[in-house]
């Protein structure tokens, strides 16, 4: 038996066989992890595996020495693996007829065959480091343009199979537009490229398209579903969250171009970093994007240990590529990583402050948190911060001319300050009480505020229009104590950068509030003398207040007696203008600073919690099995220094993670980079490169990308570069009868990636083609249209109900838009969106009759429809044939055949009648959304013309990557 | 979905796409042969070809409706110390007040040649008690609402696997053409306004490809999401737009040659027939005037309880699958005897008609219908025990359901509990229990039914759960 006479056979097989692997390399001999280890993990591991409470007759198949054990042919005789698969007798056979496990013949002779070449043994593939290997022979070499290729047409030529043709250039300009921005190419981007015929005009698109303000955002749109990113808690009440700073920090992370090891140090353990910044503290929120409980009755530890145990699961599935969550309760079944190991990662994500439930209010954080400013408040803040220096110079310079006499600033009189709200509490009336002369003693002005009370009574205000303090600033208020029947004791306070807790009193103290001789409870002197106004100064530092603070409010308390109180203000230094500058300055920034969210992050307590293994995974059964952080032992060790005083941390972790040892995080991220161009990756299981999981179909060109992803210092942009640069991408991906029968799953790349658009694509396009799209980067998440009455099964009590937003924020990329865990967006689900509750690393494809429905009926659609039929009216200035042709094109990116032409004009002039018939339709298709309509067109023509666009936004074409 | 648009789908991105090994025994029988699809892939001999299932969130009381505790009477007052409770956790709600017996203030009766015991507020189920298969024992796992109805829709406590409806769906595909297979409504109870959350994922695909998903049909707005046309689109219009769609994707088809192109025409035009069928369903005003005294006068109000129990019953005339219903506003920690009888009188009627229809129609012996909530309820009072205002707290050990028809044995009374509704004293019956039964009577084997994904064979039941013969017929 030759090899040339195998192989095919071979082939063969791996078609038959569902669960083979698909191997696009050509190969000459059986190789252990392709044919033997899937063989072994499927039908073998669960009694002969890692798990050591299932595991039978001592007997380790996973493992080198078990498995050589029974393997190899015995001194010329039978090799005891083979004869117990292919025995006749019930009782010796395996697996066991009872195990619901059989082998089919071909495996069999699989497994004879090997034994027979000398059973040749490897580690598992994916725990072997990459290396690169010589390029491939090929025949056509003028077909090949990068690496990529000579991997790709090797396999191809393998089996008989050509590439298929370049695709046209405009089928190449819309699949790369939409793979590199998530959005259609315009029609200018069309037309330059297709006047662009110099050499190198594919590769300056792509140049332009890296630097194009939505590759971010299509970046981050996939890593969203990795990092389970939502706009809410989940769980029940699923409350509003705030983690959007940190969508935000992907976006500009990618758009950046920030190499991946640091992307992944930065989420991972951007807090330890030394000195991080508030930037690298906001990427660690990829690890509190967690659903948190909020609902009543919850028992603390159960979900803060469900919260770790989420982290361990998204963290090993996404960088990792590996499932170790089953080791949560027992050994794995088929990876090496034992229970023990898995607590020992899951110690990594244990030393989190946090309480695992959130508060009960919207916007609640569960601490660690910080407060983050978003892309624009940043932008703005270090615009400001930028002009402090010189404003402080300034400042410093010009106070030699200021004035010694101090000026004084009336807060308030008979009116109090703007945007003030009053109260007033404990005895006496609970708000201001106004009076006038002659009855009562007036200082200022027609009234003057009073109070009486038996024991301590307050009012004042807050909320006010700030009064920031100047230069030696003395704050003043003037006071009448009635002789009859003065109080033991006056306060006065303000609302300040410290909350209430600023306040002075003269008299006795009685009023408990703050702590006695500090800026919150500072004594000033007795009663003032009564009979007669007496004003009252402060030194304002005397009550924590320095220049450029700003007060909101002021109360005055008194305990018992009767009391007047008039005009109030502030004396000070005049400012210089130079002072008065910085003091605006400095207050814009601190307004800024003050309405940022607060983002949860991660951080770590000062004293690690003990770590204990769990009986079976279960909260409330710690075992007393302490363990330390640490990786599995499969996967090799932390390389940390020895001197190492702590233990080891998140830090230590993602070192590990982006050290070029790690056998596994190059892979799987390139994997799916993969998978986001062709649909499918080169492993096809992009969570999963364990026992399990599937092989790849290319596994040097997985190994080439991986290493050379590394050596380019990890450049995300130059690796999106080089897989849009190569010839396999830029197949025509026409599906021929010979390709759907020897390789419909495309895993060989015998054609261009052809899978439908994702869902913000769709809804993106419709959008952008219309002229409705707002393409502003960042900031909180939208409410666009949704069916009403939806969150009503899922609100609970007193949480909010659906609010639809109006204006731009209705047309905003999909990405935006605010997804509630328990009712993700329905019209993005239904193109398979997921609920974001879990990390998620490939979508499934489906194809239902809810999703045509959307694409008919939405308003989203249908809005969409009618602004682009408004479009091609204001553009296209030609007969109906133009008009229609340029619908066409700006929906599919070509130019329609005159096939088409035709069908879109039959069914237009019958549209058109309809609608001449029945104006009131036309009018009534004209409200569908929000957005207005230029009533100078015909609304005839404009309705007739939309239902055109109808049609076009729900075919194939329009929705599909071609 | 049409079989035929499942297969076409499931052919090209499931089996010979990127998980070719992620279809378990049963479900790769029925993507590669699609006359198996609609005559489902049994491997027992189950009676039942469809599930209804009417759940009552929140959980009802146990002890006042299903299973009945003379013995509080006596004990009523009676305060339970820490020995009582052995450890067993409670909820954060009632973790640190005193707890005291209460009794019920209902009373009960043995009804039928069965003698099924029902409780006097539920006086039209009392009339069918000898189809009823009543069981006291149910055992769940979690405490809380949340994890209790995920775990009891989902097999697992925390979001992300597939419901039963979405399993049901894969194992045995769709036995109609117009509708999905797996179809979910939702009523609100008049007794409580503030109920809990029900969220998609309950009746989610998980990880099964999302054609299995249940659609949730809707009393209020569309039926279904997006049904409608929009304004100024009328049927007609619709369809030569949908005409001219078709007539460009089967161009682009001739173009590229890609079947998914055809499963999307399929789609297209499933889409466009359930515009007529879905709300041809929903109106109910060419049934007699007797069904609606069947149901109660509830029935003619679109979104009731007792709607949905008559779209149940034409839901199965039509061969859907996995008919779900839910009721929301069962979570009486306070004033039961205010609000219980008002849930009562939301489902009591309609849960009895919906048996005596689907008898009269030849129907219920092919029909599984269950009924209960996530949970059950505590024997001690939740605050004080005035009786005209008292509540009872989430008890997870053992509460009370009923079965009938579908395979399951009428007139029977299963499994006991203690004095305090406590603990299960014979024949406990987990939630675990209870899929493996249902798949059972659907002729399906709990263990084989599974789906590899991320490295395991997934399975509605876990690594658990057993047939309980004691409940078939």
């Amino acid at each position: 038996m030759t090899f040339h006479s195998t192989r095919p056979r071979l082939w063969l097989l791996v078609f038959c066989v569902g669960a083979g692997p698909l191997r696009g390399e050509a190969e000459e001999t059986l190789d252990f992890n392709r044919d033997i280890r899937p063989i072994l993990a499927d039908k073998c591991f669960h009694c002969h595996g890692p798990d050591s409470v299932t595991r039978e007759a001592g007997l380790r198949l996973d493992q080198k020495e078990g498995l050589l054990a029974v393997a190899p042919a015995v001194n010329g005789g039978s090799s005891e693996l083979v004869s117990r698969v292919s025995h006749q007798d019930p009782d010796l056979k395996m697996p066991p007829p009872d195990s619901g496990r059989t082998l089919s013949q071909t495996e069999i002779d699989i497994l004879t065959r090997w034994v027979g070449e000398g059973a040749p043994w490897q580690k598992h593939w994916s725990f072997i480091p990459p290396k690169t290997s010589p390029l491939p022979e090929v025949k056509r070499t003028d077909w090949v343009r990068n690496p990529i290729d000579h991997h790709v047409l090797a396999g191809l030529e393998a089996v008989g199979l050509q590439p298929s043709p370049e695709a046209s250039r405009t089928q190449l300009l819309r699949r790369v537009t939409f793979d590199l921005t998530g959005l259609p190419p315009t029609l200018e981007e069309i037309d330059a490229y297709l006047a662009d015929t110099a050499p190198g005009a594919y590769e300056r698109v792509v140049d332009r398209l890296l630097e194009s303000p939505h590759f971010g955002e299509r970046m981050a749109t996939e890593w969203l579903d990795a990092s389970r990113y939502a706009d809410s808690h989940g769980y029940s009440l699923d409350r509003r969250r705030v983690m959007w700073p940190w969508r935000d920090w992907v976006i500009h992370a990618f758009q950046q171009n920030m190499p991946y090891n640091q992307f992944i140090v930065e989420q991972i353990a951007g807090d330890l970093l030394p000195n991080a910044t508030l930037s690298q503290r906001v990427a660690t929120g990829f690890n509190r994007n967690h659903p948190i409980q909020s609902e009543g009755g919850v028992i603390n530890e159960e979900y803060r240990v469900e919260t770790v145990v989420d982290r361990v699961e998204t963290t090993s599935a996404v960088f990792l590529g590996l499932t170790m969550g089953c080791a949560r309760c027992h050994d794995h079944k088929y990876e090496p990583i034992s229970q023990r190991e898995f607590y020992e990662f899951f110690a990594f994500f244990n030393n989190v402050p946090e309480s695992a439930h959130v508060g009960n209010r919207d916007n609640d954080v569960d601490a660690p948190f910080v407060n983050a400013p978003s892309t624009l408040q940043d932008t703005q803040i270090r615009r400001l911060e930028s002009k402090l220096v010189t404003a402080r110079d300034a400042a410093k310079k010009s106070s030699d001319q200021r004035p010694a006499t101090p000026v004084e600033t009336i807060w308030f009189d008979d009116e109090l300050p703007p945007g003030a709200r009053p109260f007033g509490n404990g005895d006496g009336p609970q708000e201001f009480l106004w009076v006038q002369g002659p009855e009562h003693p007036v200082l200022s002005g027609k009234r003057v505020s009073m109070r009486t009370s038996s024991e301590r009574g307050q009012h004042g205000f807050e909320g006010a229009q700030p009064l920031t303090l100047g230069v030696e600033a003395k704050l003043f208020v003037s006071v009448f104590v009635d002789p009859e029947n003065p109080p033991r004791e006056i306060m006065l306070q303000w609302n300040g950068p410290g909350g209430w807790e600023h306040r002075a009193y003269w008299g006795e103290n009685l009023i408990d509030w703050g702590q006695d001789k500090t800026a919150s409870r500072k004594w000033m002197g007795p009663i003032p003398k009564s009979g007669e106004w007496v004003k009252l100064e402060i030194k304002a530092s005397d009550v924590g207040l320095g220049q450029g603070a700003m007060i909101h409010g002021w109360a005055l308390t008194q305990f018992g007696g009767t009391l007047y109180w008039d005009v109030a203000g502030m004396k000070t230094l005049p400012q210089t203008p130079e002072e008065i500058r910085l003091t605006e300055l400095e207050s814009e920034i601190r307004e800024l600073q003050k309405n940022q969210p607060a983002v949860m992050v991660m951080a770590e307590m000062e004293t690690p919690r003990k770590t204990v293994i769990l009986t079976r995974g279960q909260y409330d059964q710690p075992s007393d099995v302490v363990v330390q952080p640490a990786i599995p032992a499969v996967l090799g060790k932390l390389n940390r220094p020895l001197e190492s005083e702590h233990l080891p941390n998140r830090l230590d972790l993602a070192r590990w993670l982006t050290s070029p040892v790690n056998p596994l995080t190059a892979r799987v991220a390139v994997n799916r980079f993969w998978q986001m161009y062709f649909g499918v990756g080169l492993v096809s299981t992009p969570e999963d490169f364990g026992a399990q999981g599937a092989s790849p179909t290319h596994p040097r060109l997985l190994d080439w990308l991986a290493t050379s992803f590394v050596d380019s210092n990890w450049d995300f942009k130059a690796i999106q570069k080089t897989i849009v640069m190569s010839a396999t991408y830029r197949q025509a991906s026409r599906v021929t009868p010979q390709l759907l029968e020897k390789d419909p799953g495309n895993r060989l790349l015998a054609r261009g990636p052809r899978f439908r658009l994702s869902a913000e694509m769709i809804r993106d396009q419709a959008l952008a083609i219309s002229g409705l799209l707002v393409d502003q980067v960042g900031g909180p998440s939208v409410r666009p249209y949704q069916p009403a009455g939806l969150w009503d099964d899922v609100v609970y009590g007193n949480v909010p109900r659906f609010e639809q937003d109006h204006g731009n924020k209705l047309y905003r990329r999909s990405l935006y838009t605010y997804w509630k865990r328990s009712v993700p967006p329905p019209n993005l689900q239904v193109f398979d969106a997921p609920s974001r509750e879990a990390c998620v690393l490939q979508r499934s494809q489906t194809n239902t009759p809810l999703a045509a429905l959307v694409l008919m009926n939405d308003p989203t659609f249908v809005e969409a429809s009618r602004k682009l039929a408004e479009r091609v009216m204001h553009t296209v200035k030609g007969n109906d044939t133009e008009k229609l042709e340029w619908l066409f094109r700006i929906s599919t990116s070509r130019r329609p055949s005159p096939d088409e032409i035709g069908l879109l004009e039959s069914t237009y002039q019958a549209a058109l009648q309809r609608y001449v018939d029945h104006p009131d339709l036309a009018e009534q298709l004209m409200t569908v959304g929000e957005a207005s309509y230029d009533a100078r067109l015909s609304v005839t023509q404009l309705a007739a013309l939309a239902a055109i666009a109808n049609a076009l936004l729900n075919t194939d074409e329009v929705i599909t990557k071609n | 979905m049409t079989d035929h648009a499942r297969h076409l789908m499931m052919t090209r991105r499931h089996l010979l796409g990127k998980s070719a090994a992620g279809i378990g025994s049963l479900g790769l029988a029925s993507v590669l042969n699609e006359s198996l699809f609609s005559k489902t892939t049994r491997t027992l001999a189950g009676r039942a070809k469809r599930v209804i299932y009417l759940f009552q969130s929140g959980a009802p009381s146990q002890f006042e409706l299903l299973d009945h505790k003379p013995e509080l009477e006596k004990l009523h007052g009676q305060e339970l110390g820490a020995d009582f409770f052995e450890g067993q956790r409670q909820t954060g709600m009632t973790a640190g007040q005193k707890k005291q017996v209460c009794r019920s203030i209902y009373s009960f009766k043995k009804h039928g040649e069965s003698g099924v015991e029902l409780s006097e507020m539920l006086p039209h189920l009392s009339t069918v008690a000898d189809d009823l298969c009543v069981v006291r024992s149910m055992q769940t796992q979690a405490i809380n609402h949340d994890p209790a109805i995920t775990f009891f829709q989902t097999g697992f406590q925390q979001a992300g696997r597939p419901s039963m409806g979405a399993w049901v769906s894969y194992g045995l595909g769709s036995d109609n053409k117009d509708l999905p297979a797996y179809v979910v409504m939702i009523s609100e109870g008049s007794g409580k306004r503030d109920s809990q959350a029900l969220y998609g994922r309950l009746w989610g695909n998980g990880f099964l490809p999302s054609a299995h998903q249940g659609v949730k049909f809707r009393g209020k707005g569309d039926p279904v999401l997006y049904l409608s046309n929009p304004t100024g689109i009328n049927p007609q219009q619709r369809r030569e737009i949908l005409d001219l769609s078709q007539a460009l994707n089967e161009k682009h088809y001739q173009e590229v040659g890609d079947p998914e192109t055809l499963a999307r025409i399929k789609q297209a035009e499933l889409a466009y027939r359930m515009q007529t069928s879905v709300p041809g369903l929903m109106d109910h005003s060419d049934e007699p005037e007797r069904t609606f005294e069947l149901y109660g006068e509830a029935s003619k109000t679109p979104g009731t309880f007792a709607a949905n129990c008559l779209l149940a019953r034409k839901l199965a005339e039509k061969g859907v699958r996995f008919i779900q219903l839910y009721h929301r506003g069962w979570d009486q920690h306070g004033d039961m005897p205010r609000d219980l009888p008002l849930q009562c009188g939301d489902v009591d009627q309609p849960s009895a008609a919906l048996i005596k229809d689907l008898k009269q129609r030849g129907m219920l012996d092919e029909t599984l219908i269950i009924w209960g909530g996530e949970f059950g309820r505590t024997v001690y009072a939740q605050g004080g025990l005035d009786m005209s205002r008292y509540g009872r707290d989430h008890h997870p050990r053992c509460f009370s359901i009923w079965m009938a028809g579908g395979g399951i044995k009428p007139g029977t009374t299963y499994g006991t509990t203690d004095d305090f509704s406590f603990n299960v004293t014979e024949n406990p019956v987990h939630v675990y229990d209870l899929h493996a039964t249902m798949l059972h009577c659907l002729g399906v084997d709990h263990e084989q039914l599974t789906y590899k994904f991320q490295g395991r064979h997934y399975r509605l039941t876990d690594v658990h759960g057993q047939v309980i013969p004691g409940l078939l017929a």
